[in-house]
């Protein structure tokens, strides 16, 4: 009976721990991250298995040249990493800048243009990436394959029209908040128009400009839809693709290793980008954890 | 004409100005393509096959029907230097050739300073397509006899300089020295050979049960094996399994209704055994004991039983089955130079280097188990020297060639319906 | 002409943004008319315009033309760019394998109408809660979960389910569990192509991006709402269902969108974790771009696919830009 109202009571409190919640969400984390971890401690199995443990051994992250079977020494995996990285990296470099003035364009431009450009962009952002893809590839396969052919330009081409979207809402989210005051102050002490944007907008916009960069290659480092349809020959072809191509057939765990590479790639790269957005936001009041993460949220 | 602030027309403002030639120039690529193709389609653009063509599709080589290619160009002349510096392309089926060899090739020509690089598909569809399309331009390729017709038509080979094969004429079978598919060897030369039949653990099905049966192909629908059935993700492979059990020998069939018998029996197929749709499902899945029996080329379950049990594992827990009659599936590949090789003289000498004997023999033991068809090759003695006795059915014959069935090309209306039926597949229907 | 222009109040608003705002009404025509050309801000916009432009639209067109056109005898397809020429019966004949007498399509189409709002569901009553938990009782761990919940994000989809694929092996961590507890007598056969498996696996690529945004509007809801309902006599349960729920609402159907609109093009999923019996419809495209003539089929079911989405995604869009306006 005293078991009842004590149920009861705790029941009722309203200032009592949310178990049920905590234990929810505690076990998606471990559901969430742990599959990966055993995938990453898997790349060191001495086995061939991916299920069977069979001790530790480093045979798939260097292993032996003859044996052309590790990450270091297959030239294959090697080659998926290096393309993966360089897929990314001028990823970045277009969209970013590309994105980044057309939200300084749209959020100032006046008359019925905007509507349609706007409209293009979010467009841009909502549709499924298998459509985009199959389009994509049938656009360079048909109707530009004078200009352009399948294969690392076609892939850049394609991430940027997929990515070019998110440094958009990402800075324009940041001139919201930043609003004209700056500028029309730099305007009233006699600056003009275009020393006005380099010396005072820019400088306020780089945390945001520098977010989207960084959430621009972890998105296109992993993507996978459109660079794979944009592929020509194995060389072309980005990790993710190995991947996915290896998950289907019989993958050892060098795959693993270079997924884990891509990985730690990845997180040193975001935790760098972090570290100097802390840098940058130096003077802001805000949490600068909060802030980063809150661009992508 | 725009109105300023004070009401004064203005010129076209530059803001319109800009608006309009951004239109255009987005405007411009279509409009060039319209002009382009102006015509009515299908009165240009793309080429109108000839009756020699057209007669060629609509009646593919058959063995009693034997096919010479039509020449659209000379061969290189055997006089022509080899690249120098350059990259191989070669464009294969994965885990198909050794990679030693490759580097072998580079050592052998090293004086031309040679790379080589492999680009890999997953089925011959999609090898066939990506060629077709350019999306790869390789310098050899491996097609297998149903797809040589439709790429020669369609001027995607080239013509092989035999000058520069030698080893051809020197190590190959008799039977194979004028192939039907390819009169004189114009276009291509053999690889491998092999047989599809059926592979099946020996330690859960034991081999009085497959060779009782009266039908042995029925195997692959029994219910009990729900879960540790594959057969092969190949559009034409695995129709034809459909036509063989039900009796239906060509399985380059154009009646409609057998085809359709054979794939409404492909779906009873997977929902009663879950059959999974696999390429790598014998060689690496099988040995590793995932599946217990399924459709299986007679390479790759030698390839299992050589490189990809476990350790410890014996050979004879592999068995394979192929009617004693030779009624079942033979078929052989073959290695071809497209049109669009960058570098020719090269690709010629990397042939030649695969015909040669030692090399052929060493790609089938030490690498991919498949059988290539060189004289120097006694198929009686290959059991047990290379292939373990429980697999002895997996030795390809002579003899076969007669009795089999090849998978061949077939004519674009027959080729549909085949195409349908497999979408009909892939669909989950 | 100045201070009786009343500024929109804004959302947990600054002081200094109301003023900002008002001031620029008045002076940010002057000046932005004065100062720059009327070319100016267009010309910003316009790179990224003209990219979208060739690179977005255009393949748009293409997809038309080829799904309209024709093929050629070796099975290519050979795109029509004149409207006038299109030929509407590689359309139609893709519509019949949905609708027709030997619909084999329909299956495919019926289970992704199936999983994806089962995934999303899914998606949404877990990724409520633990997104409710972390924004509103977390406490001092806030910035720990924060980190914890991004990480999927820059792990890549593939990875993750490939994870997901290892342990499900008739051999994996999870049979092995599973029958070490006694669950189950025998190894459960997970990838054979397993509704389930399919399932779980969209909830677990999709999840984080419902968690984020419900997490960034549980956040920043302003918390004496909250205890106004609670001094007013609700009980938690009943201030969550008439407060905090009515209130998410907008929160909960972008939600929605974000995960729900990528899962209809998914296929890999399945090719990973399913088998043909389990195809959806991103499966079916894929297989047509592959196979040799699939070029219109793969066209037309492209169109088709925008057709399906076209509601949500105007939905989604306007709803976007309501919100870009107001702020």
């Amino acid at each position: 009976m005293s078991a009842q109202i004590g149920v009861r009571r705790w029941w009722r409190d309203p200032w009592r721990k949310p178990r049920v919640l905590q234990t929810l969400t505690w076990g998606y984390l471990a559901w969430s991250i742990v599959p990966v971890l055993i995938a990453v401690a898997f790349s060191f199995n001495a086995g061939r298995s991916r299920s069977a443990w069979q001790g530790f051994s480093l045979r798939w992250w260097v292993g032996s040249p003859t044996a052309a079977e590790s990450l270091l020494y297959s030239p294959d995996l090697r080659t998926a990493v290096v393309q993966s990285l360089r897929l990314s990296f001028l990823t970045v470099l277009i969209a970013v800048p590309l994105g980044t003035l057309f939200a300084i364009g749209i959020d100032r431009w006046r008359g019925r243009g905007p509507g349609v450009a706007n409209f293009t962009m979010l467009l841009s952002f909502v549709v499924p990436e298998i459509i985009l893809g199959v389009a994509l590839f049938l656009a360079f396969t048909y109707l530009m394959r004078s200009v352009v052919h399948l294969g690392t330009l076609a892939q850049v081409l394609g991430l940027v029209t997929f990515q070019v979207s998110y440094p958009v809402i990402v800075v324009r989210a940041r001139l919201l908040s930043i609003g004209k005051e700056f500028e029309e102050a730099a305007m009233d002490l006699g600056a003009p128009p275009t020393q006005s944007i380099r010396r005072v907008l820019m400088p306020l916009l780089y945390p945001a400009i520098f977010a989207s960069a960084a959430l621009v290659f972890a998105d296109s480092i992993d993507d996978f839809v459109v660079v794979r349809y944009l592929s020509s020959t194995s060389a072309t072809e980005p990790l993710s693709v190995k991947i996915y191509t290896a998950a289907r057939a019989a993958p050892p765990p060098s795959v693993n290793a270079a997924a884990s590479f891509m990985l730690f790639a990845t997180l040193i790269a975001i935790t760098i980008g972090f570290l100097v957005y802390r840098r940058i936001t130096r003077g802001e009041r805000r949490s600068a954890a909060r802030e980063f993460i809150g661009f992508q949220v | 004409m725009a109105m300023g602030p004070h009401g004064r027309a203005r010129p076209l403002s530059r803001r319109a100005f800009l608006r309009r030639s951004v239109g255009a120039a987005a405007a411009l690529p279509s409009a060039a393509a319209i002009l382009a193709a102006c015509t009515k389609p299908g009165t240009t653009g793309g080429t109108k096959p000839s009756s020699v063509e057209e007669d060629l599709l609509a009646h593919p080589a058959r063995p009693d029907h034997p096919v010479t290619l039509p020449l659209y160009q000379d061969p290189i002349p055997a006089s022509t230097p080899i690249e120098e510096g350059a990259t191989l392309q070669v464009y294969n089926w994965a885990d198909y050739l050794w990679p030693r060899l490759f580097r072998e090739f580079e050592d052998a020509f090293s004086q031309y300073n040679v790379k080589v690089n492999l680009t890999t598909f997953n089925d011959i569809d999609e090898g066939v397509a990506k060629l077709a399309s350019g999306q790869v331009t390789p310098d050899v390729f491996f097609p297998d006899p149903s797809q040589i017709t439709k790429l020669v038509v369609s001027k995607l080979l080239q013509p092989l300089q035999h000058d520069l094969l030698p080893n051809l004429a020197a190590n190959y079978w008799p039977e194979f020295q004028n192939p039907f598919y390819d009169q004189g060897w114009r276009y291509t030369v053999p690889y491998t050979i092999y047989t599809t039949g059926i592979a099946y653990r020996r330690d859960h099905i034991p081999d009085e049960k497959i060779q009782s049966m009266s039908n042995p192909y029925e195997i692959l629908w029994d219910p009990e094996y729900k879960g540790r059935v594959t057969v092969y993700d190949d559009r034409r492979e695995l129709l034809a399994l459909g036509l063989i059990k039900n009796g239906i020998a060509d399985v380059n069939t154009g009646d409609p209704d057998q085809i359709n018998l054979a794939k409404d029996d492909i779906l009873k197929l997977i929902d009663a055994t879950n059959a999974q749709l696999t390429i790598n499902g014998v060689y690496v899945k099988m040995a590793e004991d995932v599946f217990w029996v399924g459709q299986s080329w007679s390479g790759d379950v030698v390839a299992a039983a050589l490189y990809y049990l476990p350790k410890g594992v014996s050979p004879d827990v592999l068995g394979y089955w192929y009617p004693p009659d030779g009624g079942g599936v033979i078929g052989n590949d073959t290695m071809v130079i497209p049109a669009s090789a960058k570098s020719p003289r090269l690709a010629h000498e990397f042939l030649n280097f695969m015909l040669d004997k030692t090399n052929a023999w060493n790609n089938f033991t030490n690498w991919n188990g498949y059988q290539p068809p060189l004289t120097s090759i006694d198929p009686t003695s290959l059991v047990p020297k290379v292939v373990p006795p429980s697999l002895s059915e997996a030795v390809v014959l002579p003899k076969y060639f007669d009795t089999g069935s090849f998978i061949l090309g077939v004519s674009p209306s027959i080729d549909a319906l085949y195409n349908q039926a497999w979408d009909e597949i892939k669909a989950g229907a | 002409m100045r201070s009786e222009v009343t500024a929109p109040v804004s959302e947990g608003g600054d002081e200094r943004a109301t003023r900002k705002r008002a001031r620029s009404v008045t002076e940010g025509a002057r000046t932005s008319r004065a100062l720059y050309p009327r070319w100016y801000w267009p010309s910003f916009a316009a790179p990224a315009t003209l990219w979208l432009a060739v690179l977005f639209v255009l393949p748009f067109f293409v997809v038309f033309a080829v799904a309209f056109g024709t093929t050629d005898l070796f099975g290519n397809p050979l795109p029509v760019y004149q409207p006038w020429y299109w030929s509407a019966s590689t359309f139609t004949g893709t519509l019949q394998r949905f609708f027709g007498a030997n619909a084999f399509y329909r299956p495919a189409l019926v289970r992704t109408l199936v999983f994806v709002p089962a995934a999303s569901l899914l998606c949404l009553v877990f990724g409520y809660a633990i997104a409710y938990y972390v924004a509103r009782h977390s406490g001092r761990r806030k910035g720990l979960f924060l980190v914890l919940l991004i990480s999927p994000f820059w792990i890549s989809y593939l990875m993750r389910v490939y994870a997901w694929q290892g342990l499900l092996q008739p051999d994996g961590l999870i049979n092995k569990a599973l029958v070490a507890v006694h669950l189950v007598g025998t190894p459960i056969n997970w990838l054979e192509g397993k509704p389930l498996t399919v399932i779980l696996g969209l909830v677990y690529g999709y999840i984080p991006y419902m968690i984020l945004p419900l997490f960034g509007f549980l956040d920043r809801i302003d918390p004496n709402l909250l205890e106004a309902g609670r001094d007013l006599g609700a009980s938690p349960i009943k201030t969550f269902l008439r407060v905090t729920l009515p209130l998410s609402r907008q929160a909960i159907l972008a939600g929605m969108v974000i995960v729900a609109l990528p899962m209809f093009g998914d296929y890999y999923t399945n090719d990973l974790l399913g088998s043909t019996r389990t195809a959806m419809f991103g499966n079916l495209i894929d297989t047509a771009v592959e196979s040799p003539g699939g070029g219109p089929q793969a066209g037309s079911l492209v169109l088709m696919l925008m057709v399906l989405l076209i509601v949500p995604l105007l939905y989604y869009l306007h709803s976007t830009r309501k919100a870009q306006e107001m702020a």
